[in-house]
């Protein structure tokens, strides 16, 4: 090869390197643009991320309503159904039982004819077979026009139809005409047959009559020492107590409080958050219970001074809430009630149901009539005053189930909260100081950011670039040996070209670590500021916890001031106390 | 290891188990029993057994047991109450057969069987928490009691 020909290779070559160069800078550019593109990219697709969770976070909600939709639609048409069978199959029963109330009425005013009311009682025993109230009323008809004979069979036939109903109609329609020792004798064998651990539920019309003073003093001095005895036997037996006591704890626990809406990074970033949020639903039930029995407290009893009136409202109660006949078709009624009170919720339904599933046993022991009346029966439509004095009379219970609500409560207490974000998680109680996690939260994305840049080093293409680079410049010097000066200057103008691109190529580096670093500050004081918020809403929830938790001393302070004797009305025109 | 302030006997939690395990029904009238002025007073004086004396202490813990054996024919596993000697100590427990009171701090795991009375101890609202085999009772400041039927 002679010089020129060197000498035109070494142009070649030198237009190459400057070529490669301009390829360089122009590959740098692009590898510029390409950063900035994954950039955005990275946040599209946290957008994105955030987007699709809240979508699905949305869907799921969307899917909860719409099964709540299906479950209320469903259960209004099936009241129907079952309101429409009632009617079908009882609705006869009716026509009875306003015949009831409706005779007696008619009779004070003396408007109508014997013939007529005996006519209709009679065609109502025709038509209603085995319900007690038909022949009872034949027998009041009868008595009425004063013919003892057909009032004496008519009384069998109801004693033997329904013993203990037909004592108690007798015993108010026969106070209802102010015949108090007659009264006070049905009452007296009625009262002495009756088994305190398996009371039929038409007992509540005993607590009626005392509640609202419709007794008189001979009959209410008899049932409250009576009542009053079975009390004390039965407050002996733990077993019947504990199922009150459980009774009202669970009836009180149904009565929570969702936890506060604003509390949103907690739940984000805490994976105790299911606890905490039970733990503070579970603290609101004192607050609740307070007001319902304040409220069911507050006010006058609308309650008229007519002892008729009086008697006339119990006798109802008693001829329309208690015919075990029904019972199916009515818990399945209450049941129904239940889901749509709930929203169509049928959890939150069934635990309703499930605490009020006494109310639909035929026979309960005293106490737990007490807790039924106390609860208020949604069937009878318990009446404000006797719902009153079966609470004061159960106050004990309810406290005892609120106490152990709130010691289970306080016992639920999880030892320490999570937190985790960020891939960094940590375990908060009372010792920890916020500063501490803070820093903990900002080293660990520290870490991070720095593991990032620390990636960023002087590796692939440049390092390439650098190492044939030396390779080019063993080769010259090994041309340079060989005494060939032409092959020696184009492997050292390579080396030269190389060794640029390398140095071209690491000079981006700086400004990519630095890129890092700043997304790697801006994760931190997001974060960080996250983990305040959480902090701070933890605090406050606690707070809130506590506060709402220190109302049971309350609840127990208000429920223990209740006195029963105070809630036994005194019969019209008697004196308060009597 | 909590150092046990006063250790009449050599007696453990392994002791007052055995005790609990007697032929007598554990736990009748427990429930409702109001604590008595005797019993509050003893826990209230317990908190400062350190500078109480040991006869004192005795005499405490005796009445203490005394009024569980005579009205509630049962004793507990041990006493559980917060303790105000101040910071590290956060509660100290009281096994009844050994007049063992010792002061555990904060973080500091109590025996496994009163450990789960820890939390109600603390709480503000319960002076002491009694510690049954099958139950947790919680007393009150007044001496009302709230009973916890126990999963262990």
């Amino acid at each position: 090869m002679n010089d020129a020909q060197v000498a035109n290779a070494v142009r070649e070559i030198s237009r190459v390197v400057g070529r490669l160069a301009d390829s360089q800078d122009e590959l740098n550019q692009q590898q510029a643009v390409l950063q900035q593109s994954i950039g955005r990219v990275a946040d599209v697709q946290d957008r994105t991320r955030s987007e699709l969770l809240d979508l699905r976070a949305e869907f799921t909600e969307y899917r909860r309503r719409d099964e709540l939709r299906h479950n209320l639609q469903v259960a209004h048409t099936e009241i129907i159904q079952v309101r429409q069978e009632l009617e079908t199959s009882f609705g006869h029963f009716a026509e009875v039982r306003r015949l009831a109330t409706g005779a007696l009425q008619a009779l004070d005013v003396g408007i109508v004819t014997h013939g007529t009311l005996r006519q209709l009682s009679e065609e109502l025993m025709l038509v209603t077979p085995q319900y007690w109230l038909a022949p009872a009323l034949v027998a009041v008809a009868a008595w009425i026009r004063d013919d003892p004979d057909l009032a004496r069979k008519a009384l069998a036939e109801t004693t033997r139809r329904d013993n203990d109903k037909a004592a108690l109609f007798f015993a108010l329609v026969l106070r209802r005409h102010r015949r108090n020792e007659a009264t006070a004798r049905w009452l007296r064998q009625y009262t002495a047959r009756q088994d305190p651990t398996g009371l039929s539920r038409e007992f509540t019309v005993i607590l009626d009559a005392v509640s609202t003073g419709a007794f008189g003093h001979e009959s209410k001095h008899l049932v409250m020492r009576q009542l009053g005895e079975w009390y004390e036997r039965l407050a002996d037996d733990r077993g019947i107590v504990d199922r009150q006591v459980d009774r009202w704890a669970r009836l009180l626990d149904a009565d929570r409080r969702p936890v506060d809406p604003r509390y949103t990074v907690l739940p984000a970033i805490s994976p105790t958050w299911p606890q905490l949020k039970e733990l503070y639903e579970g603290a609101t039930v004192h607050r609740a219970a307070e007001e319902r029995f304040r409220k069911m407290f507050t006010g006058e009893l609308p309650q008229s001074e007519d002892l008729r009136e009086r008697v006339d409202e119990i006798l109802d109660g008693l001829v329309t809430g208690y015919d075990v006949e029904e019972a199916p078709l009515r818990r399945k009624e209450h049941e129904l009630q239940e889901i749509v009170k709930a929203d169509g919720d049928k959890g939150k339904a069934a635990k309703a149901v499930q605490a009020a599933a006494p109310l639909h046993e035929e026979t309960v022991d005293f106490l737990t009539l007490l807790s039924n009346a106390a609860v208020g029966d949604p069937r009878t439509g318990t009446s404000p005053g006797t719902q009153r004095f079966a609470v004061a009379l159960a106050k004990d219970w309810i406290a005892e189930g609120a106490g152990r609500l709130e010691a289970a409560n306080i016992g639920a207490q999880p030892a320490a909260v999570e937190f985790a974000l960020e891939g960094w998680s940590a375990r908060i109680d009372q010792s920890t100081g916020e500063t501490d996690l803070v820093t903990g939260l900002a080293a660990h994305i520290d870490a991070e950011t720095e593991a990032a840049v620390a990636k960023v080093r002087f590796t692939g293409p440049p390092l390439a670039s650098a190492i044939i680079a030396g390779g080019v410049l063993l080769l010259a010097l090994w041309a340079g040996l060989l005494h060939n000066p032409g092959l020696a200057v184009f492997f050292l103008l390579a080396t030269a070209g190389l060794a640029g691109a390398s140095a071209y190529q690491a000079r981006a580096l700086p400004a990519r670590r630095e890129e890092l670093r700043r997304q790697g500050e801006q994760r931190r004081a997001a974060a960080v500021a996250k983990l305040r918020g959480g902090i701070a809403e933890l605090v406050d929830l606690r707070a809130e916890w506590e506060r709402e938790l220190a109302l049971a001393a309350s609840l127990t302070a208000y429920l223990n001031r209740l006195n029963s004797a105070a809630f036994a009305a005194p019969a019209p025109g008697a004196k308060r106390g009597a | 290891m909590p150092k046990p302030l006063i250790t009449r006997q050599d007696g453990t939690f392994s002791r007052s188990r055995r005790t609990t395990n007697s032929a007598v029904p554990a736990g009748r009238g427990l429930k409702s029993g109001r604590r008595s002025g005797n019993y509050l007073r003893a826990v209230r004086a317990l908190d400062a057994s350190g500078k109480l004396s040991a006869v004192e202490i005795d005499e405490f813990v005796g009445g203490v047991r005394r009024e569980f054996e005579e009205k509630y024919h049962t004793i507990p596993f041990g006493i559980v109450a917060e303790c105000f000697l101040g910071e590290p100590f956060e509660v100290h427990t009281l096994a009844l057969d050994g007049s063992i009171i010792e002061h555990y701090r904060r973080g500091q795991a109590l025996p496994p069987a009163l450990e789960r009375a820890r939390t109600l101890a603390v709480s503000p609202a319960y002076l002491a928490v009694e510690v049954y085999p099958d139950r947790l009772v919680c007393v009150r400041a007044d001496g009302s009691v709230v009973l916890l039927e126990g999963d262990s």
